[in-house]
């Protein structure tokens, strides 16, 4: 009944003798099950796209919020379970807002990223009574974390255990490694932000289940010049869907 | 309110509580004052694309002189100096309290803080001693981001503000008309900022030589601190001892 | 629950030394301090040691309250024995970072408004790059560095002496002159000045010596001293 696996992954906090926290595997488990989300890094910005799954039609698809704002400069996409997400992102908000109060200054992408890295890796600390207990488990989440600061526009991606890495384009979620295989032939490292948002939902369409429209897919922006992270409206991504092939 | 008084008042109002409103002649002094003021003036101008800060070296107590080359002005960043005029001991706790949380800012952020960045933390800092302040008047300048010539002057609980040109301590009274006077358009919403460097550097001078001559808390050694594109110089020439 | 007392902090020095000079000669620095301690005005010890070695090559010099000074006697001689204890073969700790570090305590004592009442002179070689050393530390936890240092009513009348005299070239003989000069002067007019004056050296080669106290040559046969000047201003005189 008992086999190697799964005499060590009750625990958060033990390693299996070959070196794997099986908690943090199935973690990532829950994001490889979840609706793909992409980002698209281009000179002039970055693109998020995300597919939304909507089990019902009599659900208000601007419920599911996939997309989410953490300061005027930077937002994330999610894949996984959206409780999660929304833990991290609220998180990442309030850090940039202490740091903007500290510092006078928006926090960098990278410093965002990394406090969502932090708090994703403080699961299964703390303890009972504590004021504000940490996650008794890794999250079940992976984010796109889309910025523009002083060095340009950056995506970066985070994982369950914690790690970051920056990207020019990534795909996260269930179609993820299709997905990853359109984008690395279509990408270019000149590409307009206007061709990186037909390519996210060309990719989008191509991987997703569903008939692409603009009520299950959400698409994000931040721009190089204005700097600013901006959710499109649905006639907007209307007007992208129109073009695709 | 005279300035002496407002420091008084300042240092009173923490440690002694009293209720009675009624005017009573002012009991011997008693208990330990924390506060005690070394003064020393200093001034500074932002430029165009330059900052030149000045400040005296001497140290006083009462009307002890305790060190006559004492620098008041610390090298926070190679944009940024902070100059502090006020109590000698708050003063070099609040530079390295300062020094600490820019090396922290670089460990985190892999870039040392501009200017308009280190003013805020210097105003959360002064602030988070709201009620046990730092007895110090400090002028933060440097050369921003954009690599004009910048000035930040703060009360003793971290309020502060960008100006063109400043001066603080016990010879500010005597320095703030000279520069009001003579850096070009100081009473106007945008000033042009002074592009000559030397009659920057000159006003600067006389302006301290001025405060020298009258205050008694100023003097024995002046210490001016250039900061521009090509980083901070710092020159010392001497004061008047008496 | 809360205790109802108040906390309470001594407000004055109890028994207290008063002045002590340092001056850096030539090849070292030069401390002397008298070796009384008085309480409410009186002289209550008279044979105190006001100079302490803190580490074989750092020595300090304390006015103030003489119980506050043991007590940071007592955590001084902790630090130079953790130093000494580690036996890595460094010494850590040089007279700067003595002075530094008392600072600090100074200073942090006052930020609890229960400060330690003294002032010291810290003086000292540097065992690595044998410079002389010579800084003070106030009861506020100011610290400065000088040439010259003095503490206590000292600092009223002792730098008219030594300002400007304090050379470079300064011999021990130069220095321990103007010592003396500052405490007679002191002697005269501070009525807290005792005569028995302690004398320590320390100098590059890391040599402390403690003197025994010797007693100031005064003089006080002087006209003014004996015969009452002012009595022909006088509207109500006194006689026996």
């Amino acid at each position: 009944m008992w086999n190697d696996s799964n005499k060590y992954d009750r625990g958060v906090n033990t390693f299996s003798p070959e070196g794997r926290i099986f908690q943090i595997e199935y973690a990532f488990e829950a994001v490889k099950m979840a609706a793909t989300a992409i980002g698209i890094k281009t000179e002039e910005g970055v693109i998020l796209a995300v597919e939304k799954k909507l089990p019902s039609r009599l659900m208000d698809p601007t419920s599911v919020e996939k997309i989410m704002e953490i300061d005027y400069h930077v937002g994330c996409a999610s894949s996984g379970i959206a409780g999660d997400a929304k833990t991290l992102a609220d998180h990442a908000r309030v850090e940039t807002q202490q740091h903007k109060f500290s510092f006078n200054e928006p926090l960098k992408v990278e410093a965002v990223t990394q406090s969502i890295a932090d708090l994703a890796t403080h699961f299964g600390e703390g303890s009972e009574g504590m004021k504000e207990k940490p996650m008794s488990r890794p999250y079940g989440v992976s984010l796109l974390v889309a910025g523009v600061d002083e060095d340009g526009p950056q995506l970066y991606v985070t994982d369950p255990a914690g790690t970051y890495l920056k990207y020019k384009a990534c795909a996260i979620g269930s179609a993820a490694e299709g997905a990853q295989a359109y984008i690395k032939e279509s990408f270019k490292d000149d590409m307009t932000l206007k061709e990186a948002e037909k390519l996210s939902l060309q990719v989008l369409k191509n991987v997703m289940e569903e008939k692409i429209d603009q009520h299950n897919v959400e698409v994000a922006s931040v721009e190089q010049t204005t700097g600013k992270f901006r959710i499109y409206t649905t006639a907007e991504v209307n007007d992208i869907i129109a073009t695709l092939s | 309110m005279s300035k002496m008084d407002f420091h008084a008042k300042l240092a009173g109002n923490i440690f002694k509580i009293d209720n009675d409103d009624t005017e009573k002649a002012p009991a011997m002094e008693r208990g330990f004052n924390p506060y005690v003021t070394n003064e020393g003036t200093v001034a500074a101008v932002a430029g165009k694309d330059f900052c030149k800060v000045v400040g005296d070296t001497r140290c006083s107590l009462g009307y002890t002189i305790l060190s006559r080359d004492l620098s008041k002005i610390t090298k926070l960043t190679d944009k940024v100096v902070v100059a502090t005029a006020g109590m000698r001991a708050d003063a070099i706790a609040l530079h390295k309290v300062l020094l600490t949380r820019i090396k922290t800012y670089k460990a985190k952020f892999h870039k040392y803080p501009d200017i308009d960045v280190i003013a805020r933390m210097l105003g959360n800092t002064l602030y988070g001693r709201r009620f046990f302040p730092y007895y110090t008047f400090n002028l933060l300048c440097g050369i921003n981001s954009e690599g004009e010539g910048a000035i930040y002057g703060y009360d003793a609980v971290g309020s502060y503000d960008r100006v063109n040109c400043g001066a603080m301590g016990s010879g500010s009274e005597l320095i703030v008309p000279i520069l009001d006077n003579q850096i070009k358009d100081h009473n106007v919403l945008e000033p042009e900022a002074p592009s000559d460097t030397e009659i920057v550097e000159n006003v600067l001078r006389d302006s301290m030589h001025a405060a020298a001559e009258r205050d008694i808390y100023t003097g024995d050694g002046l210490e001016m601190f250039t900061i521009d594109k090509d980083g901070i110089r710092f020159e010392k020439e001497p004061l008047r001892r008496d | 629950m809360l205790d109802p007392t108040p906390k309470t902090a001594k407000d004055h020095p109890e028994i207290s030394g008063g002045s002590t000079i340092g001056i850096k000669y030539d090849k070292g620095v030069l401390l002397a301090a008298d070796t009384h301690l008085m309480y409410a005005g009186c002289y209550w010890y008279k044979d105190a040691q006001r100079i302490h070695k803190v580490a074989d090559n750092c020595v300090i010099a304390s006015s103030g309250d003489y119980a506050d000074l043991q007590m940071l006697l007592k955590k001084l001689k902790d630090k130079n024995d953790y130093d000494i204890i580690a036996e890595d073969g460094h010494q850590h700790y040089e007279p700067k970072d003595y002075c530094k570090w008392l600072a600090n305590v100074h200073f942090n004592k006052r930020m609890r408004v229960d400060p330690y009442y003294n002032s010291h002179i810290v003086a000292g070689v540097d065992s690595k790059s044998g410079d002389k050393f010579l800084g003070t530390v106030d009861v506020h936890g100011n610290n400065f560095e000088g040439n010259y240092v003095l503490t206590g009513i000292a600092n009223y009348f002792c730098n008219a002496i030594l300002d400007g005299n304090v050379t470079d070239d300064l011999t021990l003989e130069g220095a321990r002159e103007l010592m003396t000069k500052c405490f007679t002067v002191l002697y005269y007019k501070d009525k807290s000045q005792g005569d028995k004056i302690q004398y320590v050296t320390i100098d590059t080669d890391s040599n402390v010596n403690f003197e025994d106290p010797v007693t100031l040559e005064s003089k006080w046969d002087y006209h003014f001293t004996k015969h009452l000047t002012n009595d022909h201003t006088r509207d109500v005189r006194f006689k026996n």
